[in-house]
Formats: C-alpha cells, structure tokens, sequence
C-alpha cells in the first residue's frame, strides 16, 4: 500500500510540473532575428575589444566590422519584416496531456512491475540467519575460521586447505570453498580430486553456470582419475544444460557402470537419469555403458569418450599418451585403492552425520568385502549405539 | 518497494519524454508559447523521475537487496560500499539507466541555463532530445530493466566483475556518458536548425558550449579509461586500439572537428551544412559506439545473432536515428545560405583542414573498428581477421603528423584571406627548437624507430608554437613587460581555452611517443633478493606476501628501487584472485617521474619460490595525463566565456527599437 500512495504523489508531482507552462503569463514573442543581432552586437563589441588590444590590425578591424554590420542590418530588416504569428490553440490540449502522462505510466508499470515484492535490504534479512541455525552450521563456521587462521600462518598444508574447502562447501558456502579449494589445487599438483572439488565449488558459487575454465577443470581431473566421479557426474550436467539430455543421460549411465553398485550418490544419478529421460523423451533403459566405461569399470581402460561439451565447448586438450597409457596399465591395486578411498569418504561423512542408520549399513557392508574386520566391527558398534527412531 | 518505485518513476519518465516529443514541437510551429514552456517543464520533470529512479537503484545496491536481479548479478554483501555504488553503473542495464540520467541532465540544463535561447529553438531542440530519450526508455524496460525482482531474494550476489573494482573504472563510464550524450544536445540543435531551415550565429554560438561541454567529458573519459588500462592490465600499454577504445575515440575526433567548424558557423557565417552534418555524425558516433559495446556484437557476431533481443534494438534506434536525421539533412540542407567568403590560406581554411584530417581519421578508425566484423559475419564466422595497432599506427600518425603542424600555424592566420609566408616567419622559433629537439633525439636514442624522433619534434614545434601564438597576443617583448602582463591576464578565456587544449594535445603527443617508441621492458623469475637493471634504475625484490583484502585475496610484491645506490621509492604490485568470480587481476606498482613510469608487475609464483615478474621504464607517460587534464580544463575555460551570456533581447515584436545588448 506504501508504494501505491508514494507513486501517486510522484504522480501528482509530475501531473502539477507539466502545468506549470499555464500558470505563467505567456509573454509575447519575439522575433528570431532579434536573437541574431543579439550576437552580432556583441560580435561588434568584441571586434573593438580586440582591435583596442592591437589584436588584429586596422584594415582587419574595419573588413570585420563592415561584414558584421552588413549581417546586423540584414537581421534587423528581417525583425521588422517578420512580424510572430499570433499564438494558436488553447490549454486545454496540456491539461490532456498532464492527466495522460500518469495514467499511462500506471497502466504500463501495472504490466511490468511487481509491486507486491518488498524490499529485502541484507541487514533486516531474518531468513539467512535463521537458515544457518536450524542446520546446526553455527559451530561449524566457528571451526572454519579457526581452522582458516590457522592455516594463514601455515600456508602450505595442503590438506588442511581441502579440509576447509569441504566445511565450507558443507556450510553452504561455495565461495570460500572454492578459495579455500583454489590453495590446495597447486599444493597438491592439480590432483583430480581436489581440482574436482575446486571445480564443483566454483560452479556452486556461479550457482550452477558452467565457465570454459571450470569445465576444463572437470576434464583435467576426469583424465588424470577417469574413476573419479565428480567430473563425470558435472560433465554431463554440462551437456544436460546445453540442452543434449541424452547425451547427459548417456555419461550418467557410464558413471553407475563406473562406480560402485552401492555407491552414495547411486540413487540421486538414477534420479538425474530419469528425469532427463522424461524431459528428453527417451526411454532410458534403453541406455546402456558405453565400452570405455565398462573399460575403466573393469580397470582395463582403454580410451576416453571425446572432449565435446555442447553447452561450453572449451578448448580442452585430449587425453596425451602418457595419460592414456597409464589409464590402460590401471591395475588391481589401483582399482582397490579407488574402492578404499571411496569407502574412507563414507566414513568420513559419518563421522560429520553420525546419524545415518542407512550409511552405516552401507559402511559395514563395505568393509566386510574389503576384509576389514576390525573397522567392521567398530562401524557395527556404533551403528547399535545409535537410539533407535 | 524503494526498487518498484524506481521503475515506476522510469515508466512514467518514459510518458513525460512521450509528451516532450511531441506538445513543444507543435507549439513551435504554431508559435504557441505555453505549449514551447512545457518542453522546459517536462525536461525538468524528466530530469527528476530519472534521478528519483536512478537514486532507488542505488539504494537497492547499498542495502544489498537481492530481491533485485541486476544486484543479485553485479554485487555481493562483501564488497566495498564504493563498489557497490559504482556497481550501479559497472553492468549493462544500471549503464543504460545513467545513459537516460545524463540524458535528461542534458535536458534540464538546457531548460535551466537556456533562457537567451531563441523559444522555438530551444523547444524543438528539447523535443528531439524528448525522441532520443523514448528510445532508450524503451530500451531500458523492455530489454534491459535494472528493476526485474527475484523471489524468494537470492542469499547473496554474484559479485561485480573484479576487473571494474577499481576507483578509476568507478568515475570513467559516467564521464565517458558525459561525452557521449553530451553530443546528443548538439545533435538536437542540428535537426531543430534543419526543421526550421536556418543556421545562424545564434545558433551557432548555442551549439558550441554544448559540444564543448561533450568533449572536455569525452577527453576525459578516454584518458581515464586508458590509465585505467595501463595500471590495471599490468601490460605496460595505455591503448590498443580495441574496438571498445575506437567507439569512444571517433565520436572525439568527429566532436574535435565540429567544435572547430562551430567557430567558423558563428564568426563568418559559411560552413554552416557542414557543422550540422558534423554535429549529425557526432551523435551517431557516439550511438555507434554505444551499439557496439552493449551489443555483444564485439565479442563474436554470432553472439549477437544468439541474444539478438537487445543488439536488434539498438541498432533498429541507430538506423531511425543516423537513418533519419541523414533524410532530414539531404532534405533541408540545400536551403542553408552560407554569406562568408574566404581564400583557402585563412582562418577558416586551416580549421577545414582539421575537419578533414579528424573527418579522416574517424573515417580510418570506423573502417579498421568494423571491417573484421564485418568479414565475420560475411564467412559465417570461418575468417577471423583482427586489425591492430600495425594498421591504425600506418594510417593514423600520417594523418596526425600534417595536423599538428598545421595546428602550430592555424590561430596565426587571420580570417578571411591570411598570409602564409607572414605567419611561417613568426614560428622561426619553434622549427629551430622543433629541429634541434629532432637532433637531440636522434643523437640519445639508438637507432630505433624514426617516429619517435617525428614525434618529439612535433610536440616541441606545437608547445612553442603555441607559446608563440600567445605571446603574439599579448605582444611579448614588443610593449613593456607590465602591460604585456596585464594583457595576459585581460585574454578572453576562449582563447585561454584554445592555448591550453593545443598545449595539452603537444604534452600528450610528447607522451604517446616517448611510451611508443622507448618503453623498456623485461620479464624475468625473480627469488627474493635478485635485481635487475632496468633503464638505470635497481629493481631488488624483497619478496611477496599474502594478503586478505575485503573480497580477495591477494600476492603483493615488494620492490625497492634505487639508481645508483640512492633510493628512488618502493613498488607494491599485486595480483589478486576475486574469491566470488574467481577471476585474477593484476594491480601495478607505480612511481612517476617527470621522465617516466617506473612500473613493476608481479606474476604467478613458482615452485622454487621465485615469482614471474615483469618491469618496464615508460618514458614521459605522466604527460599524457597532464596533457588530458589540460586538454579538460582548457575546454571548462572555453565554456565560461563570456561570449555564452549574451543576454535575450527584450523589445517586443511590434517595437522598431533597437535591442539592448544584454552586457
């Protein structure tokens, strides 16, 4: 309501201003050429001025001054020749149109405006605060700062960095993620998992919009660990965005064949799946891994998918020899060491949300395929000591 | 609320232009003076809706509403209040939003300080103005409205580009603006002179303040931008010839030649279609440009064929307008009678000569600007070709070199029919230092490019021969030096204005040539604790520290420098990486002398903890800037002649009477 009575007095102002041409007696005109010999005269007095200076010489004075004077009485028989014609129309024409004006701005701003929106100055915002407070993330942002002053003095503890760039990105605060990310990138030598995660946190600060470097980046750390699921995952979120929902679908199928049955995230990628299908009018069960997904599944990888992104399409390099080559050699090691590192990041999320009945279960299943009884077992008792719901 | 009233002010902007376009246009021609008034009126009007609505947007940028897409896209709570505030202005709709303020500035200033303009003038001038207005108005709310709502508010913005973050890109747009639709008043003179079919030397001396007024902005505007460049982009370089830089830089050359053919209009009444075809393409220029930079065209013709919304429509507004105003001058200019005769040696010759050696030179600057996007666009995007620095330098400095030193002997030359041989034999002086300064340059330099020696002995031949000028004036030497003082002092300020604009092109010439042609560079890995020589100066590295600005973080180097084993100063470059955009900037650490800039840049940090560091000497680049600062004060001088008061005249129609010179 505040706003509607504010822009009717503007309005009003405005309806009053363009009056305001009435209210003064309309003095009567006076011819154009008058304004000329305005300027001439002076031009004559000027001239002097500068002939007293010794500017210019006598004979220039005089050439100048005949000149003007020539202009001066043609402008003068012009002032007495033309005489104004009288003034026409009334006012009622002005009044018209100072009722018009506010109208029609009313009637435009009614189609693109949105008056019902407040303000929202940051200050009087309730809404952020609150929204921290409800998810326990006060003391976390606690535990950030002091890890970040910690790390200012020791500048180079690479995972100190990573540790602070995944508590900001748990807080929900992408953009010191990706800060905090953006140190431990050349600390670790550009290893795929933190460039991934300073990736995915730059993407988040932009809220979502892809850059060339950011999908670079995603490339970079798919090549170096095609196991790694991050960069599959936002590879295709790339092409889903660019409107290429099967092809999306497509690399989401390869990243289930490439990570574990019982992967964290399994279900939300199945999720993405289905949604591009219907979206995409395709049926997805109809997509099926391609072979260098089942490649790199089988640690026996021998070739990446191309490079192409339709939505950003960087200028990324192709996987090199080197890289591919030491793709293919994957060995059984590596592939275990993969499955642990997967596993020790369950455990680690447990240990932020210990309350995870369903991670738990997961966490146990995991170590008892892995033969590790002793985690097992200690995964086990404090699944038992969670009160049950 | 503040934010919706912000766009209903800007609407109901829009109606009042409506209305200013069409009631004091009709009431000129039916010479009714109620409905000329209200030209003033809604120019006034318009001039407080937009500064209402303006002032709302600002207010949404300080209290951080996200609630405001354009805020949400160009701020962040983190940033400093200075950027927030200039952030108004540092995206494309906020700009747009100060294009229509300065425009209805504009607007008001004529209704406000316009009283001894003729009435009909003035109202048909408000009334194009009103037209323009109409345009952009649409522009802004139907492609590009800085007031669009986001519900629920975002949490916090995106933050502004890193690169505008700056206290020299803070004031730059605005008065770039300044110039641009500054020349949009001296266009709205044109076609109110083209309506009325008379040119005359009240016209005339009505449009020159406006175009003065345009280009002290524009001079200043471009300079800004281009210190900017030279100490932000940590390249050493001031201008590149960018097509961004050339939309700026032709509207100048094109506002430089109409304020000279403005003098012609009024002092000897000829050259009038001329000055109204200038004053036509000046303005076309600057929506040129405009087009240019808001267009995406830049960045890839097919970027625009992609969002083609907002490029369309200006240029669509570019076509009426240059299209429009074209067919009106094809019409109306034959009717223009020009009285003044004059030989080709003369006053007014020499000024025809810099109107067609500026004409030129925007002509070269629109061919190198265009051609590349248009061969873009012809092969669908397969040939690329850019035009640099190599093409616009081989065209631009002959045409400039026959300016210049005609622009030393031009005020010697009296109107109407002058003397060559009379005026070459007072500037004796200025071709024998102007030689001996080629010769000294010969002798120190070693061997390197002939224009720097072309250069030095320009700008020395102009400085004296501008002195000249001056001390011609006030017959230094001639008469005892007490009343030469006096004289001095007794100058008109126009003419004070000429004698510092031309000594402030000289100082910026003599600064252009010493950074062209001798900027020392070298780039090198520096540990801690090396130093490099660079043009007599000690360059010692003292290291790089981290630091946590407001909304960055930063790596600042630190160097001493000494000549000698004196102490000269401390640089402290930076380069910083904007946590939000994640976008790097460098920041250069400057020291300037008299001589030149000693300018230090640090790069990125390598694994044995030495850094990349760039270091350049840039010889006499201080005196561009004074040389701008002067070329600015000397057209504020120009403007605040008395010529520009001459009062109304007061008879009455049916008096015989003759009027009172107002003095």
């Amino acid at each position: 309501m505040m706003f509607w009575l504010f822009a009717g007095l503007l309005a009003l102002a405005i309806f009053l201003v363009l009056l305001l041409p009435l209210l003064s007696g309309a003095r009567s005109s006076v011819s154009r050429a008058e304004y000329d010999i305005n300027v001439y005269k002076d031009q004559l007095v000027e001239l002097e001025k500068d002939a007293a200076d010794g500017r210019i010489g006598q004979s220039e004075l005089a050439a100048a001054r005949l000149e003007i004077q020539r202009r001066l009485l043609a402008a003068d028989e012009e002032a007495s020749r033309l005489i104004p014609k009288r003034s026409k129309g009334g006012s009622l024409p002005i009044i018209m149109t100072a009722v018009t004006v506010p109208v029609l701005a009313f009637a435009f701003y009614n189609e693109t405006g949105s008056p019902e929106i407040p303000n929202f100055p940051l200050a009087e915002r309730t809404d952020i605060q609150t929204a921290n407070e409800d998810t326990g993330q006060a003391p976390m942002a606690e535990l950030a700062r002091s890890l970040e002053e910690r790390l200012l003095e020791n500048p180079d503890d690479r995972r100190g960095w990573v540790l602070l760039g995944r508590t900001y990105a748990t807080i929900g605060d992408p953009r010191k993620a990706a800060a905090a990310f953006q140190k431990a990138v050349p600390l670790s030598n550009r290893h795929p998992e933190v460039l991934a995660d300073w990736a995915e946190a730059r993407l988040m600060a932009r809220s979502g919009e892809f850059t060339t470097e950011i999908f670079a980046d995603f490339i970079e750390a798919r090549e170096k660990d095609p196991t790694l699921p991050k960069p599959w995952f936002y590879i295709g979120l790339d092409k889903a965005m660019g409107d290429d929902l099967e092809g999306a679908a497509q690399i989401w199928t390869d990243l289930l064949a490439i990570v574990p049955e019982n992967a964290l995230f399994s279900d939300a990628v199945r999720e993405q799946i289905a949604r591009a299908a219907e979206q995409g009018g395709f049926d997805a069960a109809d997509l099926k891994p391609s072979e260098t997904a089942k490649n790199i599944a089988l640690g026996m990888k021998s070739s990446l998918p191309e490079n192409s992104s339709a939505s950003s399409s960087p200028a990324a390099p192709g996987p090199t020899q080197e890289q591919m080559k030491a793709a293919g050699e994957m060995s059984a090691e590596d592939r275990m060491a993969f499955i642990q590192s997967m596993v020790n990041r369950l455990a680690e999320k447990l240990e932020e949300n210990p309350n995870d009945r369903t991670g738990w279960e997961r966490l146990i299943r995991a170590y008892e395929v892995l033969g590790d009884t002793e985690k097992e077992q200690a995964a086990k008792a404090r699944l038992e000591a969670l009160p049950a719901n | 609320m503040i934010a919706e009233l912000g766009h209903f002010a800007l609407v109901l902007a829009m109606m009042v232009a409506i209305a200013q376009s069409i009631v004091p246009m009709i009431g000129a021609y039916q010479n009714n003076i109620p409905w000329m008034r209200f030209g003033n009126h809604s120019a006034m009007g318009q001039f407080l809706l937009v500064a209402i609505s303006f002032g709302c947007l600002m207010h949404a940028y300080v209290t951080s509403d996200f609630s405001v897409l354009n805020v949400v896209q160009n701020s962040h709570s983190a940033k400093p209040m200075l950027y927030k505030i200039s952030g108004v202005w540092g995206n494309h709709e906020g700009s747009m939003l100060l294009w229509v303020l300065i425009l209805a500035i504009f607007g008001a200033a004529v209704a406000a300080f316009g009283q001894y303009l003729p009435p009909a003038l003035k109202a048909r001038a408000l009334s194009v103005q009103a037209m323009i207005a109409v345009g952009f108005y649409l522009f802004i709310i139907l492609t590009s409205n800085p007031f669009e709502r986001v519900f629920p508010p975002a949490v916090d913005g995106q933050d502004l580009n890193p690169l505008l973050q700056d206290p020299g890109l803070a004031i730059h747009p605005p008065m770039l603006y300044l110039g641009y639709v500054g020349f949009s008043m001296a266009f709205s003179f044109a076609i109110a002179a083209l309506i009325e079919g008379r040119v005359d030397a009240a016209w005339a001396r009505w449009v020159r303040p406006w175009t003065l007024a345009a280009w002290g902005f524009l001079t200043g505007g471009i300079a800004l931008g281009s210190w900017w460049a030279y100490y932000e982009l940590g390249w050493g370089g001031f201008w590149f010839w960018d097509p961004v830089e050339n939309a700026s830089f032709m509207p100048w050359l094109i506002g430089t030649a109409l304020l000279h053919s403005c003098i012609v209009v009024e002092k000897r009444d000829t050259m009038k279609a001329w000055t109204v075809f200038l004053a036509i393409l000046a303005f076309s220029f600057s929506l040129l440009g405009t087009f240019l930079v808001r267009s995406g065209v830049l960045t890839s013709v097919h970027a625009f064929a992609t969002d083609p919304e907002r490029g369309v429509f200006i240029l669509i507004l570019l076509l009426i307008v240059v299209g429009g105003s074209l067919a009106l001058y094809a019409w109306r200019a034959p009717q223009l009678r020009s009285t003044g005769l004059f030989q080709p040696i003369s006053r007014e010759g020499a000024l025809l000569l810099n109107n067609l050696l500026m004409g030129t030179a925007a002509g070269v600057v629109l061919l190198g600007t265009l051609y590349p996007l248009f061969i873009d666009a012809i092969s669908d995007g397969q040939d690329k070709i850019s035009v640099g620095p190599p093409f616009f330098n081989a065209v631009f400095i002959p045409l400039m070199t026959p300016m210049i030193v005609a622009m030393a002997i031009g005020p010697l030359l009296p109107w109407k029919r002058g003397d060559l041989g009379k005026a070459l034999k007072t500037l004796w002086l200025s071709f024998a230092l102007a030689i001996l300064c080629g010769l000294a340059t010969w002798t120190l330099q070693s061997g390197q490019s002939p224009w720097g020696i072309v250069g030095v002995a320009i700008a020395s031949w102009l400085i004296i021969g501008t002195l000249t000028e001056v001390a011609g004036r006030i017959r230094l030497f001639k008469i005892p030096v007490g009343d030469s003082v006096r004289r001095f002092i007794n100058l008109p300020r126009a003419s004070w204005g000429m004698t510092l604009a031309h000594l402030g092109l000289a100082m910026t010439v003599a600064g252009v040539t010493g950074a062209g042609a001798w900027t020392v560079e070298r780039v090198q890995s520096m540990a801690p604790g090396d130093t490099v020589q660079v043009s007599g100066y000690d360059f010692r590295f003292d290291g790089a520290e981290q630091k946590q600005g407001p909304n960055y973080l930063a790596t600042e180097g630190k160097f001493t420098v000494t000549k000698n084993g004196n102490f000269v100063t401390v640089l402290y470059p930076e380069k910083r990486t904007y946590t939000v955009r994640q976008m790097a900037t460098t920041e250069a650490g400057i020291h300037t002398l008299i001589s030149g800039d000693l300018y230090g840049v640090i790069g990125d940090s390598k694994s044995d903890g030495s850094y990349v560091t760039r270091i350049y000497f840039n010889p006499l680049v201080v005196w561009m800037w004074i040389g701008a600062i002067s070329m600015m004060i000397g057209s504020g001088l120009s403007l605040s002649d008395r010529r520009y008061r001459v009062g109304a005249p007061t008879r009455t129609s049916s008096s015989t009477q003759q009027p009172q010179a107002a003095e």
